[in-house]
């Protein structure tokens, strides 16, 4: 994909989107130095009874939480958790639903009807409502919320490539291409995709932020990562009870939450300007 | 009548981008006499569709300089006017505009006959002046009605009652750019001013319509100011031709002196590269320089053979070889003169 | 007659739909790994018992059998009964709706009469200080955690300054059900301080629940009137001297306004998915709570119940924006 840099310039100079890129960058700091950067690590699991509910000092940055724990060091491990889940239920989803979208556009028949309308019945409901569902029947577990998340997701990919790549196979290179003997793989793969590349990735990237507040929502219902784990939806489930005393108990990953999508969402933003021709104003000559 | 009905002076526009200020008009002077059917001529980004708009006042707001010169529109200075009193009292009556993509340019979710009597309510000759509230009495709505009938009519369109029922999407290409004439000539302007108005046609469509727009503008004596990058357009339906380059005007004569007797290298150039059977294909060697850093003097000189001292520094004086033919450049040309590279 | 055309498409369209969404629902429910009966019946019950309470409530047919007289029961409106509350979970489903049908439409009123004012002025003063201000809001609407705004909510305006209620829908009983709306309910008989009651209740989860519905509008409206501003046919409008207001009231709201209403299905999806956590924290006794206490009690055929008619609602909200689509938009027709 030529001008990589290019586009990493152009970014650099949309300052909403840099700032997006710099949160996610703390985000990504935050979880992979966490056993540094936190003040107490062993408070994943240890508790401290004695010193529960306090407020933030500088001992502990953001307060401790019922257990006693310093909730700054779990919110940094939360981190991982967040990301985690976030990361590996795209890609999955992606993984899954890029090539089933490529190969339902690009053969047709009845199978490719029968795939649009299996994808079409997914995502005629909230992702929420059915990853609810999902969960429910599985169990709490970080696992669990991933494969909920991933189930209700892959049909948005397939819907998605399935329509561009309709629309691309209409476009006069890939008959080019297919002129030329080139094999239903080299078509879809090596010429299809490459230019339907940047509605994935800018969707990718906005998808991110949906994916980790669902998956918020999923912990603090309790279908998430049982305790003691720092996941940020739970700790503000667990907090209402020590409102409004506690109030930072609930603040710290509320948030950290909103910091993280923001980021995501001004980023894709920043992207989809970028790499989205169609949007893109022109100027009178 | 000696007295011109269009006179700009000296004009500077100048449009601020990323890269700096863009230097789109440069002391640029046009006429325009009455009754007169004008074609201004140039590549694209040559200036004339900017010129056009500058007219009629629809720049770009936030983006759009203009530094200096007049445009003096039966005896006064449009530059003068703030925007609403030219919209309510210039636009769309006296000076009215046809574009060039027929299809974007009508609202897609109005009917055809919406959009016309809307602006038969704001701009028809019997409406009254002003942007006020506006209340469109039933006698005033019927005359305007017949009018807009015999209009389309004349336009010849088939069916006008059809018409006005129909939305954008269901009629023709062609159909659409007659409507715009229609349009254009309803609110019985002084003025129109069409920018390439045929570019989005078929071509067995373009000849149609240039003549029908040549026939309806001299049956009324509206004069029309048409912008074009097709000589062979201008040369259908022009009276005068003016050549735009980079952002100056060049050489501006009527028809037959234009297209017989050009005197600009620019414009030999440009007519030489018709393509014809003894000459084959010819370019122009070079580019069009970037606006925002444009040259000094004529702005042709870097890829003009005559070019001399004086055409790098100085704006090329004016030259009058014939009445009514103008031409600005420090060595004037003739056919027999002009050494093809 | 090609409305009725429309009409009939889509209906094909939907029966299939629910159907499909009811076999997933099945599915997943019947992919447990653990005894939902067992585990209802507790510790102390015997083989015997565990058996006769599968066989009461059907768990004892093979796999197919089962789905088989779920869709016949579905279809009939039997969607099983609560395990836990031991009542017909359509029963269960049928009350709450009305509460949460409440919440939804107050928060879409009030994102739609907030939010496209502010699109448009966001758009037509664009780069202005109003329109940065309101990019900010939207920004952040899309971020925030819905359960967490309204925990932020209630500690802000009901413990700190109590300017509302907690939580819940009405201090005391409500009116005796008519629409099942308590505003509508206590208005019928003028008992206004029970209007009133029912209205404070209704401020903070409106508000947290209209939040990113608000930002979603805003930002389709802004978008639709700036593509609209920016068009050929507004560049004609101008140059014709058309006065600006007619072009922007009359002429670009109407695009934008058809592109917004297309966002309606988005927006409804939006507010049903915030209900389930909203109406956990504000303790709304609507289909979200039901759905968030089905979860704490394991009970799967009432999740499976909400999550059908959850679903099978959004689908009808989505077919009937098609149509409306459809109506409306005059390059549909073609």
């Amino acid at each position: 994909m030529a001008g990589f840099l290019d586009v990493l310039r152009r970014l650099a100079r949309d300052r909403t989107a840099a700032f997006g890129a710099i949160l996610i960058l703390l985000l990504l700091v935050a979880a992979v130095a966490a056993p540094w950067l936190a003040t107490h690590p062993g408070d994943v699991s240890e508790f401290h009874p004695s010193e529960r509910l306090q407020g933030p000092s500088a001992e502990h940055f953001l307060g401790t939480d019922r257990m006693g724990s310093d909730i700054y060091s779990r919110l940094l491990f939360g981190a991982r958790i967040t990301i985690a889940i976030a990361v590996i239920a795209i890609g999955v989803s992606v993984i899954i639903g890029v090539p089933i979208g490529l190969l339902a556009g690009y053969y047709r028949g009845w199978a490719s009807d029968a795939l649009m309308r299996v994808s079409d019945i997914f995502l005629a409901v909230p992702q929420i409502v059915l990853a609810i569902a999902i969960a429910q029947t599985l169990g709490p577990s970080i696992e669990n919320v991933i494969l909920a998340l991933s189930i209700t997701y892959w049909p948005f990919w397939t819907r998605l490539v399935y329509a561009e790549t309709r629309s691309a196979l209409n476009e006069t290179y890939v008959e080019a291409a297919v002129a030329l003997g080139a094999s239903p793989f080299r078509v879809m793969v090596l010429h299809v995709l490459p230019n339907i590349s940047s509605s994935i990735i800018v969707r990718t990237t906005i998808g991110m932020g949906g994916t980790i507040l669902t998956a918020a929502a999923l912990g603090f219902l309790g279908l998430g990562p049982p305790a003691p784990s720092p996941e940020w939806g739970r700790t503000i489930a667990e907090s209402r009870e020590f409102l409004p005393d506690a109030w930072w108990y609930a603040t710290a990953p509320g948030v950290a939450i909103f910091l993280v999508v923001m980021g995501f969402n001004l980023l894709g933003d920043g992207l989809r300007d970028i790499l989205d021709p169609k949007l893109r104003r022109s100027r009178d000559d | 009548m000696t007295e011109p009905l269009l006179a700009v002076d000296g004009l500077e526009v100048g449009f601020s981008t990323e890269a700096g200020l863009a230097r789109v008009l440069d002391r640029v002077d046009f006429r325009m006499n009455r009754g007169e059917i004008v074609g201004l001529v140039g590549e694209s980004g040559c200036g004339k569709t900017t010129l056009a708009r500058a007219i009629l006042g629809i720049l770009p707001p936030g983006i759009t300089r203009i530094s200096n010169g007049s445009i003096i529109f039966d005896g006064r200075d449009l530059l003068g006017f703030d925007s609403d009193r030219l919209s309510a009292e210039v636009r769309g009556r006296q000076i009215t505009f046809i574009p060039q993509d027929p299809f974007s340019s009508f609202n897609p979710v109005f009917t055809i006959g919406d959009q016309i009597m809307d602006l038969m309510k704001w701009k028809s000759p019997d409406a009254p002046p002003g942007a006020g509230l506006r209340f469109y009495g039933r006698a005033r709505r019927r005359s305007d009605m017949a009018r807009v009938r015999d209009l389309l009519r004349m336009v010849q369109l088939p069916d006008p009652e059809g018409i006005l029922r129909k939305y954008p999407h269901e009629v023709s290409g062609g159909q659409r750019q007659r409507l715009m004439i229609a349009m254009a000539l309803l609110p019985d302007p002084r003025l129109i001013i069409a920018d390439e108005p045929t570019t989005a046609l078929d071509v067995t469509i373009q000849a149609q319509i240039l003549r029908l727009l040549r026939r309806l503008a001299l049956e009324r004596g509206v004069s029309v100011l048409f912008t074009t990058h097709d000589l062979g357009a201008a040369y259908e339906i022009c009276d005068r031709v003016t050549v735009m380059y980079a952002g100056q005007d060049v050489e501006s004569a009527p028809s037959e002196a234009f297209f017989g007797d050009p005197r600009h290298p620019y414009t030999n150039r440009l007519l030489d590269s018709l393509p014809s059977p003894e000459s084959g294909l010819q370019g122009i060697p070079g580019q069009i320089p970037p606006l925002t850093s444009p040259p000094a003097g004529c702005r042709f000189h870097p890829r003009c053979t005559q070019a001399s001292d004086a055409c790098r520094t100085d704006r090329p004086k004016i030259d009058t070889p014939s009445p009514g033919h103008v031409v600005r450049c420090f060595h004037p040309v003739t056919r027999t003169t002009e050494a093809k590279a | 007659m090609r409305t009725l055309v429309l009409i009939v498409n889509r209906l094909l369209w939907f029966l299939p739909t629910v159907a499909g969404l009811m076999v997933i629902t099945f599915t997943i429910s019947h992919i447990i790994p653990a005894d939902p009966v067992a585990f209802f019946a507790g510790e102390n019950a015997s083989a015997e018992q565990i058996a006769e309470l599968r066989a009461r409530y059907g768990f004892d047919q093979p796999m197919h059998i089962q789905l088989w007289n779920y869709f016949v029961g579905v279809l009939q409106g039997d969607f099983g009964v609560s395990v836990y509350t031991q009542r017909p979970i359509s029963q269960d489903l049928l009350s709450r709706l009305p509460a949460t049908l409440e919440l939804t439409l107050a928060a879409v009123t009030v994102s739609v009469l907030i939010g496209i004012p502010l699109g448009v002025l966001s758009a037509v003063y664009r780069n202005s200080p109003l329109d940065h201000l309101v990019r900010l809001i939207t920004v952040s609407g899309l971020a925030i955690a819905s359960f967490w705004l309204a925990i932020l909510f209630q500690l802000f305006f009901a413990m700190e300054l109590g300017w509302t209620p907690l939580q819940g829908r009405i201090d005391g009983w409500g009116p005796d059900k008519i629409t099942g709306y308590f505003l509508i309910d206590s208005a019928l008989v003028g008992d206004w301080q029970m209007f009133g009651s029912a209205a404070s209740h209704l401020i903070l989860p409106v508000a947290t629940l209209a939040f990113p519905a608000m930002a979603t509008i805003v930002r389709f409206t802004r978008a639709g009137v700036l593509d609209a501003i920016n068009s050929n046919y507004v560049l004609y409008e101008q140059a014709m001297g058309l006065p600006r207001r007619v072009i922007i009231w009359k002429y670009v709201l109407r695009n934008a306004l058809i592109g917004t209403v297309t966002q309606v299905g988005l927006i409804f999806g939006i507010l049903l998915s915030g209900a389930v956590v909203v109406e956990a924290v504000f303790d709304w006794p609507g289909l979200g709570l039901y759905a968030v206490q089905s979860i704490l009690n394991s009970d799967y055929n009432a999740i499976m119940g909400f999550t059908l008619i959850t679903g099978a609602m959004f689908i009808l909200i989505n077919l009937a924006v098609d149509i409306m689509h459809g109506m409306i938009d005059p390059r549909t027709q073609r």
